[in-house]
């Protein structure tokens, strides 16, 4: 549920419509996904998800299945 | 002392020995070279300026890390604060000290370096330094001491844990990315420096072709120049086995200018990148797009003051930010425009793009010239005047100077189309040698005829 929720948003941030999300993802896989993109992304996640996420929490990312991991920890 | 100096090649040697001989101190024996180092370069007072902030700074992350909460914001900010001072001293001494000035060679770089361990520690990247040695090493290291590149913490202090004898791989392939630094600042920068003042003139009344061409030469000037120092720097740390970051990846292949920054002075525009931009860009994000691109302005704006409170240094890096907004704002329609057209991945697309790229990055790089904003007025005003006189402006380039500048870059293209390809270092004698020779030909000649200027970036 959470994962489809994501990939939803990152397939709307990312324009990329055929998006499917893998824990092992890094930005390395997606084109348009890069430094400036990534904190779009991280803002269109906490709003879906009700959540506030901090640079700590940003750091402490290294590929999607972390992300999965921080939406599912703030947001249970 | 300095890389140019016939001192430092006294001073090396020595320190490799003594490297070499007291295996249990060799962090003792670095430390101790780089602060003499530093001292012959700058002043008694430049090692005891950084033994004092980086010390405090080496404290304050215990506290950072040790602490939760405010505490440890404000322990994080005490830190940062004493830093951001130093440098902002350093920056504004014109504004206050009237008299000679005092020298600040090298600070930018260990201020940048101590700001980027207290933001680790407090983001949790990595935990505090043991060893106060070790830390005080990371930040006076000579090799890079003057001039970067701006290391991250955890990546050279892991390094110093296991500090390995000097192997003879690491002493030739050091000793050649040395020498072939050496040859790009002697041979190619030193003689495009002459080109490029020929061309800009003092900005005020140079005509357009003068301007457009000084402009192309000076991004070959600086290139050599500076990428020139960190092969010097680089190959140098590899004496002793030390792996530096690598600064420079072919930028003039860029496509874009964000690009352009992941290519150019790489060590420093990803500290920029991770220590500026990306927690401004966090604290914006409420405003989303619009968040990110005032966040790129401000700290583009902010980098180009870093090199000297200029009215020109502002206006480059007005044009970096509006270059990085613009591509922000177009790159939707810019690959489904390329797409629609069928140009994507193309041969022509990219070629064009290489171009564009380059041309833009030689025009912002214009302003550099002019400190005042009467001569940032005249450098737009000068652009579109004198075209005339464009077969003049080629006659400047009519002589040696430009022609050895231009076997230089011919040199280094060939090398970077082998780049990946083949390893000098690894070749048999037959095909070092010559190579050797012509380097230390280059050098000798360059250096010894002409002299060499300062580095432009240790004034930085």
């Amino acid at each position: 549920m959470i994962t489809e929720r994501l990939q939803n948003v990152m397939r709307d941030v990312f324009d990329e419509p055929g998006l499917v999300l893998r824990r092992d993802m890094t930005a390395d896989d997606v084109p348009t996904w890069d430094s400036i993109s990534h904190v779009t992304m991280l803002a269109a996640v906490e709003e879906e998800f009700g959540i506030r996420i901090e640079m700590v929490d940003v750091k402490a990312l290294h590929n999607v299945g972390d992300l999965i991991d921080l939406v599912t920890r703030k947001a249970g | 002392v300095s890389f140019k100096g016939l001192a430092f090649y006294a001073f090396l040697p020595v320190v490799l020995g003594l490297y070499a001989l007291l295996r249990r101190r060799r962090v003792a024996v670095l430390l101790g070279a780089s602060l003499a180092f530093y001292a012959l370069a700058g002043g008694w007072r430049l090692p005891l300026l950084l033994l004092a902030t980086g010390g405090a700074t080496w404290a304050l992350g215990w506290r950072v890390a040790g602490s939760s909460g405010g505490a440890r914001r404000a322990w994080l900010w005490a830190g940062v604060g004493m830093n951001l001072s130093l440098l902002l001293l350093s920056k504004t001494q014109a504004l206050w000290h009237a008299g000679a000035a005092l020298t600040f060679l090298g600070v930018s770089y260990f201020v940048f370096q101590s700001i980027a361990y207290l933001a680790d520690l407090h983001w949790k990247v990595m935990q505090p330094e043991p060893s106060l040695g070790d830390f005080l090493l990371y930040l006076a290291f000579f090799p890079r001491l003057v001039q970067g590149p701006v290391e991250r913490p955890q990546a050279f202090l892991d390094q110093l844990k296991a500090l390995p004898d000097p192997a003879e791989q690491d002493l030739r392939a050091g000793t050649l990315r040395f020498a072939w630094g050496f040859f790009k600042k002697a041979v190619v920068a030193e003689r495009a420096a002459v080109l490029a003042d020929r061309l800009l003139g003092p900005v005020h009344g140079q005509p357009g072709p003068f301007l457009a061409l000084g402009a192309v030469v000076y991004i070959v000037q600086l290139f050599f120049d500076f990428s020139g120092y960190t092969d010097m720097a680089i190959g140098c740390a590899r004496l002793f086995g030390l792996r530096l970051t690598e600064n420079f990846n072919a930028p003039f292949l860029a496509t874009s200018t964000a690009d352009l920054w992941r290519r150019w002075h790489i060590s420093f525009s990803t500290w920029v990148r991770d220590y500026m931009f990306q927690p401004l860009q966090m604290e914006l994000r409420r405003f989303r797009q619009g968040g990110t691109l005032l966040a790129m302005m401000v700290v583009f704006a902010l980098v180009g003051l870093w090199h000297r409170l200029e009215a020109g240094l502002l206006v480059w890096g007005l044009w970096q930010g509006l270059y990085m907004c613009t591509g922000i704002l177009m790159r939707p329609w810019q690959s489904r425009f390329y797409r629609a057209a069928g140009l994507e991945n193309g041969r022509l697309l990219r070629a064009w793009r290489v171009a564009v790229t380059f041309l833009m990055a030689c025009f912002a790089l214009l302003f550099v010239h002019a400190p005042t904003w009467a001569l940032v007025g005249d450098t737009f005003q000068g652009l579109v005047r004198g075209w005339a006189r464009w077969r003049e402006a080629l006659l400047v380039l009519d002589n040696a100077d430009a022609l050895v500048a231009a076997g230089g870059c011919a040199l280094a293209v060939a090398a970077l189309a082998l780049r990946g390809r083949m390893d000098l270092a690894a070749a048999p004698r037959l095909v070092r040698w010559p190579v050797y020779y012509a380097l230390a030909l280059g050098i000798f000649f360059g250096a010894h005829f002409f002299g060499l200027r300062q580095f432009i970036y240790a004034q930085f």
